[in-house]
């Protein structure tokens, strides 16, 4: 490597020790012949000490991870999660031998649900993911989703594929306000059922049974929301 | 994972407040990654770094954070002038002047800024850096020079004044 080669960047290299020996060696036999490069040296030093310093001063000003609701709270979201995974994934829970009840994946699904909170979704898919996402999914469920982008007056967040005991299980999510709610559908055997409402997990949820798929809507506390956007679904699917 | 996040969090924070420039932005990021990290523990692998993980976690949030809203915007990054940060409460003299370096790097463009609190706040190395970064190592390079470049002429110009 020709001394006109010593650029800013392998200076910068040499500042922070991260130079191989040879060019370690090369910066240094430069730095004693031109006074150019000590000069350019010099013009990318930085006082390292107080950038830390500011830097470790901004930590105390961070906020503190949150409790999300209190210690009630705290205990149900942080020992249950990984069964409430395991039991949406189909994960580790021994082999059920028999066909799970309707209200088993209902349950489940309620139960993940109920750790949502606002910030969950904080990140939302853009429309064009979206749109990606919802057809995919569609492929896997084999139903046409397109229409869940836009249910009733609350806001899409993102859409993803979960499995319960080896069937696929699509969450899409929504916040109502500060809400979390959920959309979801899962192949199923069954007769075709009406809406049956009630209070799941503390969660206001509707699920009905058709042509061999089970939907549930579920988030919140407005009970009257929740029905609206069921029959918006029954409607749309 | 129980045990390390709340130690972690706040730092999370600081990178999500580096990358983003707004505190709120940050919380958000550091909130969504500490949930996700929590339904995703048993993709941590225990022995490595769990700071790593994390910040690995909440540099992919931003990034799609941040493509969703150039596409809410039609295109078009807003540059972060004015970085909002918090104000501190020990205000020696020497705090006031790390305020103003670290006041300066949030200055720096986002890429420079992310670069430059990665290996020099955080210590990685430069070939960790790039592999967090998904960059070159002569891309972490030429942003850390450019970096230096930039504050040591801001640093001068302030000695400057004062004389």
């Amino acid at each position: 490597m020709g001394r006109d080669e010593i650029n800013d960047e392998m200076l910068t290299a040499y500042l922070d020790g991260e130079l191989s020996q040879s060019d370690h060696a090369l910066v240094e036999q430069g730095l004693r012949e031109r006074r150019d490069l000590a000069a350019r040296l010099s013009a990318l030093s930085l006082p390292m000490e107080r950038l830390r310093q500011g830097a470790d001063q901004i930590l105390s000003e961070a906020p503190m991870l949150p409790v999300w609701g209190g210690v009630s709270r705290m205990a149900k979201w942080v020992f249950p999660v990984g069964l409430a995974a395991a039991l949406v994934l189909g994960l580790g829970i021994g082999n059920w031998a028999t066909r799970p009840a309707v209200n088993d994946w209902v349950d489940a699904v309620a139960n993940y649900q109920s750790l949502y909170v606002s910030e969950t979704l904080a990140v939302a898919e853009t429309q064009a993911q979206s749109v990606e996402k919802l057809a995919t999914l569609s492929q896997e469920i084999g139903l046409d989703l397109a229409g869940l982008s836009s249910v009733g007056a609350i806001d899409y967040r993102r859409a993803q594929l979960l499995g319960f005991q080896g069937r696929p299980l699509v969450q899409v999510a929504y916040l109502d306000g500060d809400a979390p709610i959920a959309i979801c559908i899962t192949p199923i055997d069954g007769d075709d059922t009406g809406i049956d409402e009630g209070v799941r997990h503390g969660l206001a949820a509707a699920s009905w049974q058709r042509n061999g798929y089970g939907f549930l809507v579920i988030g919140g506390s407005d009970a009257d929301l929740i029905r609206e956007l069921a029959e918006a679904v029954r409607r749309e699917i | 994972m129980r045990d390390g996040l709340p130690k972690i969090y706040p730092r999370l924070w600081r990178y999500g407040l580096v990358l983003s420039g707004d505190p709120t932005v940050a919380e958000d990021l550091a909130q969504t990654t500490a949930l996700r990290a929590l339904e995703k523990s048993s993709g941590y692998t225990p022995g490595t770094r769990l700071d790593r993980w994390l910040m690995t976690m909440l540099h992919r949030l931003w990034l799609n954070e941040r493509r969703s809203a150039a596409v809410r915007r039609a295109g078009g990054l807003v540059s972060v002038d004015d970085i909002d940060i918090p104000d501190g409460s020990a205000d020696t003299e020497t705090n006031i002047l790390a305020r103003e370096v670290f006041a300066k790097v949030m200055k720096l463009p986002e890429a420079q800024r992310g670069t430059v609190v990665l290996v020099y706040v955080e210590g990685f190395s430069y070939r960790e850096a790039s592999e967090f970064l998904d960059v070159p190592i002569g891309t972490v390079m030429s942003r850390l020079a450019g970096a230096r470049k930039t504050l040591a002429e801001a640093n001068s110009e302030d000695v400057r004044h004062v004389l």
